[in-house]
């Protein structure tokens, strides 16, 4: 290859690559899949927003997590595709689930609903249980502990919660047709068995693949006050969730950040 | 007097070797002569003189080669320099583009981080043809490369794109773009080490799993490995033939790495078939017969850099093997004796297969 034909080929390459992405970009964006509103509580500031120089650029990184009552058992893993033939209890189990990949899902992320409530529910359950006496054996294993911590999920705690996964996003959204409340992210799934002996099989969710929701300029003046004018003491745990963050998500199932709003303190919005 | 023949050298490297050649015929010859082994007639002394003298200029001119030992010296000075200068004018574009992007709107982001790639590779392409040594060029060359890598990675942050795997392809073909039209062999190798964790993503979706699973099954980097080394003997590489040896190094490399973690690492094997021992086993038989195939190939058809590449991995393979069978019971400093001498061991046999290298004409078979 010639140095003329090299030039062309690599402009030509950087051209196409770039089609791509901004072609798969813009057919993503064509249409609204979901529209949800979340909040600090759900999309926090990642840890170098106050202290790294180096890094100009603002991904807000997802807080979720998964419903006490767990939905990702045996059947959910068999229909997502694993091979779950091996019982539990059998000796070459352990080496068997081990050796399993983990698989690219859909993933239902729940907003403020049911399975949030139902979550503060049974853990108000088992802290009466444990005033009574029969405390769970893990932290957190006291009533101090346990009410602390529920006081504090109530205050600034995720209520945004896994409550299903597929590989058909849309038989998901059948499934969950709510586009105010359901988001449907692309995760990873991996298998596992769980239990003191070991002998309980169950999946653990990672995601969504896409890491952070990326921050424009155009909606960065809210964060950034927030960033400049909170003092030292309050920047790793503030008391109340201090913005909200609408969060759309397109065709290919990749979100985006569409508004963000202060909460309290005179109300101001930047959108797009 | 004929015409010199500079135009059947290709490329720089067959360039250079050439004006060794000549460096090396010329020493030689006043050697001889001093001893009074050999006097060559006037005319055909002037002769031989007048055609190496065109011929030099001629490479010189068309190749930038290094004439005399100074300038080869001063060449490797500024090779040494030029890479250290990419690397740091590629971590400064990074840094650069890293610390301000934030502070700009998306569609300038956008337009920066496609056109600082294009702007770099034109910027090598100008430099390729003002300086032919290719310093500059390999030098803009890896910031256009930085470039475009970042290009890909924040544009896919910016608007919250899924990562995939053809993004290796994309930089791997760049790589390799940008090596074959200015002959940039560092470029080169890290187009094909791109290229092959592509394959292995590809190789392990097939297996329903997630592609970013692929280094948790190092076997879906074997077949790269070999299509790497199968590539300079199914393609021919006339024009570039100083990219046949970085095809067949890195070929035996990407086999081998695999190999040697699966030696250690049976769990991480596709291979259920028994404990994991057993495939340790199976693994360390295989990786000990094909460093020493490796070996024994690279001295039969004088590929230096396979004979090399298979001698560090038969070496790793064995000191595994010793740290596996003899570290826990063996006092430190008998193990540490042990493993030099096989060092010792190893650097007479490849004494004795350099000394059947040399026997051979030089060059090999390409």
């Amino acid at each position: 290859m010639t140095g003329r034909r090299g030039l062309l080929a690599g402009l030509a390459l950087i051209a196409v690559t770039n089609g791509m992405i901004l072609g798969g970009v813009a057919w993503n964006r064509s249409a609204e899949e979901a529209r949800i509103e979340l909040t600090e509580r759900e999309l926090a500031l990642p840890w170098n927003a106050f202290r790294d120089d180096d890094d100009s650029g603002l991904a807000l990184r997802w807080s979720w997590r998964r419903p006490r009552a767990d939905w990702l058992d045996r059947d959910k893993l068999r229909e997502l595709g694993f091979d779950v033939s091996v019982p539990s209890g059998d000796p070459q189990a352990e080496d068997f689930y081990a050796h399993a990949l983990p698989r690219e899902v859909f993933m239902v992320l729940e907003m403020d609903g049911e399975a949030w409530r139902r979550d503060l529910a049974d853990r108000e359950e088992e802290l009466r249980k444990c005033m009574r006496g029969r405390c769970p054996e893990e932290y957190p294993n006291t009533p101090e502990e346990m009410r602390t911590q529920l006081d504090q999920d109530r205050r600034m705690g995720s209520r945004l919660l896994a409550v299903d996964a597929g590989t058909d996003p849309e038989e998901l959204r059948r499934r969950y047709p709510d586009r105010s409340r359901h988001l449907v992210l692309r995760a990873s799934v991996s298998i596992h068995l769980a239990g003191q002996e070991r002998k309980l099989l169950e999946g653990r969710l990672s995601g969504p693949q896409v890491g952070g929701v990326h921050v424009p300029r155009s909606l960065r003046p809210v964060l950034d006050e927030i960033v400049r004018n909170t003092p030292q003491e309050a920047r790793e745990a503030p008391k109340a969730p201090r913005y909200r963050v609408t969060v759309a998500a397109g065709r290919r199932y990749e979100p985006w950040a569409a508004e963000v709003e202060r909460i309290g303190e005179g109300l101001r919005t930047a959108s797009r | 007097m004929p015409e010199p023949v500079a135009g059947t050298a290709g490329s720089k490297g067959e360039a250079q070797r050439r004006a060794d050649r000549i460096s090396a015929f010329r020493a030689e010859l006043a050697s001889l002569e001093r001893e009074g082994v050999l006097a060559l007639p006037e005319e055909q002394r002037v002769r031989v003189a007048a055609y190496h003298e065109v011929l030099l200029r001629d490479l010189a001119e068309r190749f930038d080669v290094d004439v005399s030992e100074g300038e080869k010296q001063l060449s490797w000075g500024m090779r040494i320099a030029s890479f250290l200068g990419a690397l740091a004018l590629a971590a400064s574009a990074f840094f650069f583009i890293r610390r301000f992007w934030g502070m700009l709107d998306t569609p300038v982001q956008v337009a920066i981080l496609a056109v600082a790639p294009a702007l770099a590779l034109l910027g090598a392409d100008f430099a390729a043809r003002r300086e032919r040594s290719g310093y500059f060029a390999g030098l803009i060359g890896l910031v256009a490369s930085t470039c475009f890598v970042l290009n890909v990675a924040l544009l896919g942050e910016i608007f919250n794109v899924t990562p995939s795997y053809g993004a290796f392809l994309a930089w791997g073909a760049f790589g390799l773009i940008l090596a074959y039209a200015y002959g940039l062999r560092l470029l080169l190798a890290a187009g094909l080490l791109s290229l092959a964790d592509w394959l292995s993503s590809w190789l392990i979706t097939w297996t329903g799993a997630d592609w970013t699973a692929s280094w948790e099954r190092p076997e879906t980097f074997l077949p790269a490995g070999l299509l790497l080394f199968a590539t300079p003997l199914l393609v021919p590489h006339r024009r570039r033939a100083d990219f046949a040896p970085v095809y067949r190094a890195l070929g035996v490399a990407v086999f081998l790495f695999p190999v040697l973690v699966l030696a250690n690492w049976g769990e991480g094997s596709f291979w259920r078939a028994g404990e994991g021992d057993t495939i340790e086993i199976a693994y360390q038989i295989l990786g000990f017969a094909a460093s020493a195939a490796a070996i024994w190939i690279g001295i039969r058809r004088g590929w230096r850099e396979v004979v090399h590449t298979g001698s560090v991995f038969f070496v790793a393979f064995l000191w595994a093997k010793f740290l596996d069978w003899w570290w826990d019971w063996m006092p430190r400093y008998l193990f540490f004796l042990i493993v030099g001498l096989t060092a010792a061991a190893a650097l007479v046999a490849l004494k004795k297969a350099r000394s059947v290298m040399a026997a051979r004409p030089a060059g090999g078979a390409a």
